[in-house]
């Protein structure tokens, strides 16, 4: 009796051996639902603050669209932005120049923004050894941003140097600036004396000042930014129309007299969920060209 | 000492000063300040680090953690390495020249040789291409088609690595054993069929062994590729940089020190045994990452490709173009730097570290370290060995986040990154070629008394060093593209725009930093592999030019060409000849005088006793080993001479005078010639004529 082997070429057992193996590995693929909403939010800050303030969203939205939603934590803004891009993500909280990023990538659509977000501030923040007094006073100083994407931490503080203060990050700090990755990342760098100034998110800096976060004699204000447009709630291209408009009204329904949806509005830091548009980003997207952030 | 002695030193010497010469410059040209490392803030930052290193942070919640994501990091790294594997070896199957196969004659022959050779260029650029591009890179492309989490990550070692594991198993497939391939040609066989069977089987042991090895390195890299969202323990590690909780990234440093050192001991044991058990391990590994890792893989058939943002316009200012070249240029000297304080500490770290050099002898009746001074020794073995493994278990990329804390953003934290985990690397490879010293050299040595250093400077060194210096410098090429990737964490070079462009999603920048890239890295392998052949291969033996023209003139004038087995003094260095007289070596101080083809004269501090048969074994520039010949050893040539113990010339008659042996003493000898033979009493042609008379009269005698 001939075997298997004798009777073929070796190139032939190559490839037969190639499409068993191939076959084995589609057959072994295991398939995403398709009924799972999937959610995710820039990681602005670490990832278990992101959580316990996601955790009673999440259960929200499950109870609202009648499906299962998962929140997928990311650390980097960017893989945020191109997962949403990719279909990969179908909803996400994205900071203005994320979202303006999307947008530009692949025609992402805002949705809903918090009452704060429309008037939104950066706070430059120095350590109290440093000598800084005045906003001026950043030149020739070590500084630090939060993430490269993102807006409060970086986009609009970078924005107000040039144009406000004439302080050009490349060429007037000390050194190049320090990208922390995050807003509570940049208080600490400044906390520690590592770097002497720095900017990010007043939420977050408001926050961090309440509840005791840093240590109050080692790090002051230095500085409040004008108002910006910032965070806002967008969607994926190619959702279903109605899923799109019913995750909408999910959070422009929030009432803050039933006490579950309470505890969501106060975790998210706002009073009121409130629809955004696409021109509310014009702006930030003229700003972001002009940076040279966005090409 | 004679001047051309003299001249061989000072331009040896000149060669080292230059090496450090571009040390400095290099240190100028990225404008590092080694002082950042231990001035105020330094020792501050280190104290910190320290400390929260010193207490890991051991809540049952946090291990957990940390338990789940090793597992995600270890079936990256095996899934990964299969994908390699299976990569690699598809594209080397056609990237090999097969040797001993000349192209088929006819149309249909030239129409099939033309395929094989296009196939070959193709498979051959796209090894390169795969290989250029770091992880790190090719994880951030496939998040945009895997989505986030450890699909990218294996998909990414998969062509990284699979690029250079294919680029390795097609080079060990063109140094076959050529009778075998023959054979097969001869009876018929064609391309595929010598491949199955006339190269796989040959080489089948040492592509299993390489994967082993680059399955510990991507293990490392699955550890780290987390940072770009591939899953992993990278995110945690990042994380617990990021807000400076050092606690936390001691707890996952041990973690990951602790599942790569196991992984060491498996791989060992897995090389120690037939290839099947490789197989079957990769099998069961694979299958069990398949099953744990929850990867979309249907997307990458049905996945949106269109996704990948595209672009159609390139900026090619000379602003930008500058910019680029001068990052490019920083992380070559980056690199440089790098290597070469790498290699200076390993240099001194892995003798040390050496079994033979350290606590061992040479000698098989161990004369050696006793009592206390011994285990001083294999304490001082076991903490440089452990040193080595550590530094080496960390991955540049997690070094470079911890020197940013330690000495801030910056190209210094890059260099250090490299410098230390190269340090683990070469110090690995280093030991590696200290342990396969042939020892007879040393055992002469230290029969004759000398001390530890001695015999690794005189009997050791010479041995290793091209091995040493082809090592460093396939490191350079592998830190080129190391430094490449420390940027993303912030510690510069290149790394740092293409992070840039990667996260604000300037894609036209992207590309053209990508193109730079792949060509300085391609151009650096090019000049790299040049430089190690030749540094393995010693200088070019065929005759320069001047003497080549001079042949071709003398035999065109009929003159009768010198066989190099008549040449007629060739000088011997002390430590690579080495002879073997029965169990212990009979003598020592050889100081060779003549050599032809019935036997080599040469000066011993005793008496050889008539008919006493030797080993004679010679040792390459390179290391490496050629054939042992037996000889006999015959009386003194000359007692009348032979006073003192400096004097005494023996005679060693060839048993068996194989041909190829002797070119290769002579070769040797030629080679070094110019200075080991310290001879201030007689030119060389006085003693050459004397020496060869008295062989032949002695051997006259012995004949009688």
């Amino acid at each position: 009796m001939k075997t298997f082997s004798s009777m073929c070429k070796p190139w032939q057992r190559l490839i037969a051996a190639l499409v068993v193996g191939g076959s084995l590995l589609t057959s072994a693929v295991s398939y995403a639902a398709d009924d799972v909403i999937r959610v995710t939010g820039i990681p602005d800050e670490n990832p278990t603050e992101l959580a316990r303030k996601n955790q009673p969203l999440v259960d929200y939205l499950e109870k609202k669209l009648g499906k299962k939603v998962t929140y997928v934590a990311v650390t980097d803004y960017g893989a945020a932005v191109s997962a949403l891009s990719a279909g990969k993500i179908d909803f996400a909280w994205l900071g203005g120049f994320t979202f303006v990023q999307a947008r530009h990538l692949a025609g992402a659509e805002p949705l809903a923004m918090r009452d704060i977000d429309r008037k939104f501030k950066s706070v430059f923040i120095a350590n109290t050894t440093s000598g800084i007094e005045k906003p001026e006073d950043f030149k020739g100083k070590t500084f630090a941003f939060g993430s490269k994407s993102s807006t409060s931490g970086h986009l609009m503080p970078r924005h107000y140097l040039l144009s406000l203060l004439a302080i050009n990050p490349e060429k007037d700090f000390a050194s190049l600036p320090v990208y922390s990755g995050a807003h509570d990342a940049t208080v600490k760098l400044v906390e520690s004396g590592k770097i002497q100034g720095g900017a990010l998110n007043i939420e977050v800096w408001d926050r961090m000042l309440a509840e005791k976060k840093f240590d109050a004699k080692k790090v002051k204000l230095v500085w409040t930014s004008p108002e910006y447009v910032d965070y806002v709630w967008a969607a994926r291209k190619g959702l279903s129309p109605e899923l799109v408009a019913k995750f909408k009204d999910a959070f422009l329904n929030l009432d803050p007299s039933v006490p579950e949806q309470k505890a969501v509005l106060e975790l998210q830091g706002a009073k009121v969920f409130v629809a955004a548009n696409q021109s509310d980003f014009d702006s930030i997207e003229k700003v972001a060209r002009d940076t040279g952030l966005l090409k | 000492m004679s001047e051309f002695n003299r001249k061989q030193e000072l331009k040896r010497y000149l060669v080292w000063f230059v090496v450090g010469l571009t040390f400095v410059l290099a240190m100028e040209g990225t404008h590092v300040n080694p002082g950042a490392l231990f001035d105020r803030d330094g020792i501050r930052n280190a104290g910190e680090l320290l400390s929260g290193l010193l207490s890991p942070n051991l809540s049952p919640d946090f291990l957990h953690r940390i338990f789940l994501l090793s597992f995600e990091s270890l079936f990256v790294g095996i899934l990964g390495t299969v994908f390699a594997v299976v990569i690699g070896i598809g594209l080397a199957m056609f990237a090999i020249r097969i040797p001993e196969l000349p192209d088929p004659p006819g149309r249909q022959g030239r129409r099939q040789s033309f395929v094989v050779a296009t196939a070959r260029t193709v498979s051959r650029f796209t090894l390169g291409f795969f290989r250029s591009i770091p992880e790190i890179v090719w994880a951030y492309l496939f998040v945009q088609i895997l989505g986030l989490g450890p699909g990218a990550a294996v998909l990414a070692i998969g062509l990284t690595v699979g690029g250079s594991i294919g680029k390795l198993y097609a080079e060990l497939a063109e140094a076959v054993d050529r009778q075998i391939i023959g054979g097969l040609r001869a009876a018929g066989v064609g391309r595929w069929g010598i491949l199955m069977h006339g190269i796989l089987p040959q080489v089948k042991r040492q592509w299993v062994a390489y994967a082993l090895f680059r399955m510990e390195c991507n293990i490392r890299t699955g550890t780290i590729l987390g940072v770009v969202g591939a899953g992993g323990l990278g995110s945690e590690i990042a994380l617990s940089i990021r807000y400076l909780e050092f606690d936390k990234l001691a707890t996952t440093l041990i973690a990951v020190l602790m599942f790569v050192i196991a992984l060491e001991w498996v791989s060992a044991y897995l090389r120690r045994h037939p290839v099947k058990w490789s197989l079957l391990f990769a099998a069961v590994g694979g299958i069990a990452s398949f099953a744990y890792l929850d990867i979309p893989w249907m997307d990458l058939l049905t996945g949106n490709w269109s996704n990948l943002p595209g672009t159609t316009e390139f900026d090619l200012s000379a602003e930008f173009l500058g910019k680029t070249a001068t990052l490019v240029w920083q992380t070559l000297l980056m690199a440089w730097i790098a290597t070469l304080l790498a290699a200076v500490f390993a240099f001194f770290l892995a003798p040390l570290s050496t079994r033979s050099l350290v606590t061992g002898s040479y000698l098989s009746q161990t004369y050696g370290k006793r009592g206390l001074s011994l285990w001083m020794s294999r304490l001082l073995q076991s903490g440089s060995q452990f040193f080595l493994q550590v530094t080496r278990a960390m991955p540049e990329l997690t070094l470079a986040l911890v020197f940013v804390v330690w000495v801030g953003p910056g190209a210094l934290a890059g260099i250090l990154a490299i410098a230390v985990h190269n340090i683990g690397v070469l110090g690995r490879l280093y030991t590696d070629v200290y342990e396969e010293v042939e020892p007879g050299p040393a055992k002469a040595m230290q029969a004759s008394g000398a001390s530890g250093l001695s015999t690794w400077l005189y009997a050791v060194l010479p041995q290793v060093s091209p091995r040493v210096l082809a090592f460093t410098l396939y490191r350079f090429e592998v830190n080129v593209r190391a430094t490449a990737t420390v940027g993303f964490v912030g510690a510069g070079g290149i790394g740092d725009s293409l992070y840039t462009s990667i996260s604000l999603f300037h894609i036209s920048d992207l590309v053209v930093l990508l193109v730079v890239m792949v060509a300085v890295v391609t151009l650096v392998d090019q000049v790299g592999d040049r430089m190690r052949k030749r540094i393995l291969n010693g200088p070019s033996c065929e005759p320069p030019l001047a003497q080549r023209l001079a042949n071709l003139f003398s035999r065109t004038s009929g003159a009768p060409l010198t066989s190099p087995m008549t040449s007629d003094i060739p000088k011997l260095e002390v430590a690579q000849l080495c002879c073997r007289c029965g169990a212990a070596p009979a003598f020592s101080v050889i100081r060779p005088v003549s050599l032809s083809s019935q036997g080599l004269t040469f000066i011993s501090d005793k008496f050889l006793p008539t008919g006493l048969m030797v080993q004679l074994v010679v040792v390459y520039p390179d290391g490496k080993l050629s054939s042992v010949i037996s000889a006999r050893a015959c009386p003194a040539v000359s007692p009348a001479h032979s006073i003192d113990s400096k004097t005494i010339k023996n005679y060693l008659s060839f048993i068996e005078p194989a041909p190829d042996f002797l070119s290769a003493m002579i070769v040797i000898a030629q080679r070094d010639a110019a200075y080991f033979i310290d001879d201030s009493e007689c030119s060389t042609h006085e003693k050459n004529a004397r020496g060869n008379a008295s062989i032949s009269s002695q051997l006259d005698s012995t004949i009688a």
